[in-house]
């Protein structure tokens, strides 16, 4: 999914926090999204998932406004991603659910994506007790699972160990070739977007 | 003393052998006070949930008259029942003043501000991030209410548990709807009112301990489920 953004403003109480005059998410392009700490990375992303359409400007979505059926379409792994109370495999499984995947196929899909982000040993365990790392694995997985064209990414690989951090980025590129989608990936780490994305885009 | 001891005795008597009308009023008690929170919690858990989640003009001030009717006297609520199914009244007509059915709209209607207060201020505090999760994995707005349920069950039963106690703790309602009639509408709390002015103190004791027993034992199972999710 191509994106585009026109003279962008958000404002929290008449306090400007982001201003973009244009930018452009290419179709099937890794971006990495940088920036100082509240430099407004995460509201762009917001903006961006369809979760905040209360802004000036325009963001267009291959060329036409958000529509509700884009939801289908975006996945966003949030800088806090709320797991639900119940266990990682059903957390994983629920994208699938809500779309009416029959189970045979669901319980497929969700194997091999445990398999990927290496936490099949954690599959029965319970949301609330992951640890910070664990948590935004199976985050990942779970917005991984409905396969979607833009997938935004708010610092997603800050908890989890570096090692770990090389397999999810294969992961995510093997994903991206499968699938041609748009990445937005915010980090902190230079190295990590310099060798990860295709071009690298800072917020001030 | 002596009298109270007696008392103590007999209740315990009433208790242990299942007198008929002891477990009568026990049990009509308890079908009227969870038949209140059942009803008032179909309308209290969506509307609860909605007004939570909803961003509109003038939320402040519903929140405000909200939390104010959280409690609100029970005479006042079983008075503003008695004139609407009065025989004058705009619901006279179904003649159902002086019957357990008016017992239950009463409490209904009692409990239904508390219930609600509660699952909206659970809502709008925690609420918005499960929607916004449930949005982004592609969920409906149906879908997103079932979520929001599932994942405050426990919160929830703990807010109709609320409801419930205050349902079966009440006097004022249930005895201006109900009208205390003997082996029809005398609940728990009104028998014992009632008992007390006749100076027989048995049947009241017998039903305070039962009052008492039913709150702790209510509670006690509440906070074990709850617990572990915290
Ligand atoms: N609901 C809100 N009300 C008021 N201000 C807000 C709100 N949400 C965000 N802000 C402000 O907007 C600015 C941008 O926040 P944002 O979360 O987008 O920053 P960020 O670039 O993601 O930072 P970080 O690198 O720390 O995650 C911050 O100054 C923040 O304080
Ligand atoms: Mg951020």
């Amino acid at each position: 999914m191509e994106i585009t953004v026109k003279n962008l403003l958000k404002k929290y109480n008449d306090k400007t926090v982001l201003k973009i005059l244009d930018l452009h998410f290419t179709k099937g392009q890794i971006t990495g999204l940088l920036g100082d700490n509240g430099s407004g990375k995460s509201t762009l992303l917001h903006i961006i998932s369809g979760l905040d359409l209360d802004y000036e400007g325009e963001v267009l979505y291959e060329g036409a406004c958000f529509k509700e059926e884009n939801r289908q379409l975006i996945g966003m792994v949030s800088q806090k991603p709320y797991l639900f109370k119940r266990s990682v495999y059903d957390n994983i499984e629920y994208p699938l659910k809500v779309r009416g995947v029959p189970k045979q196929i669901r319980q497929e899909k969700v194997h091999k994506l445990m398999k990927n982000m290496n936490i099949e040993a954690i599959s029965r365990q319970r949301a609330e007790t992951l640890s910070g790392g664990e948590a935004q694995k199976v985050a990942l997985a779970r917005a991984l699972a409905a396969r979607p064209a833009l997938l935004l990414l708010d610092e997603t690989t800050s908890n989890i160990h570096e090692d770990a951090v090389l397999t999810i980025e294969e992961q995510l590129k093997v994903y991206h070739q499968e699938t041609n989608c748009t990445i937005i990936f915010v980090t902190h780490n230079r190295m990590q977007a310099e060798r990860f994305c295709d071009q690298c885009i800072c917020l001030n | 003393m002596n009298e109270i001891a007696n008392g103590f005795i007999k209740a315990f008597w009433m208790i242990v052998s299942f007198d008929p009308e002891l477990y009568e009023i026990i049990i009509r008690s308890l079908v009227v006070s969870l038949s209140a929170v059942m009803i008032s919690s179909l309308f209290c858990v969506p509307l609860g949930i909605w007004l939570g989640l909803k961003r509109f003009k003038g939320k402040q001030l519903i929140s405000r008259l909200l939390y104010a009717s959280m409690s609100t006297p029970s005479v006042v609520i079983g008075l503003l029942i008695l004139l609407m199914l009065s025989r004058r009244g705009p619901f006279g007509f179904l003649g159902l003043l002086y019957t357990p059915s008016a017992m239950i709209i009463a409490q209904t209607v009692l409990v239904t501000p508390l219930v609600l207060g509660l699952i909206y201020h659970t809502v709008k505090q925690r609420g918005r991030q499960i929607q916004q999760e449930g949005l982004l994995l592609g969920a409906d707005s149906f879908q997103v209410m079932i979520l929001i349920i599932r994942e405050f069950k426990m919160d929830f039963l703990v807010h109709l548990i609320a409801g419930f106690s205050r349902a079966i703790s009440e006097v004022g309602a249930v005895m201006i709807v109900g009208g205390n009639i003997k082996g029809s509408t005398r609940v728990m709390t009104t028998t014992i009112a009632l008992m007390n002015s006749m100076g027989e103190y048995d049947m009241s004791i017998a039903l305070g301990v039962v009052l008492l027993l039913i709150s702790l034992l209510v509670n006690i199972v509440v906070y074990k489920e709850a617990e572990p999710w915290k």
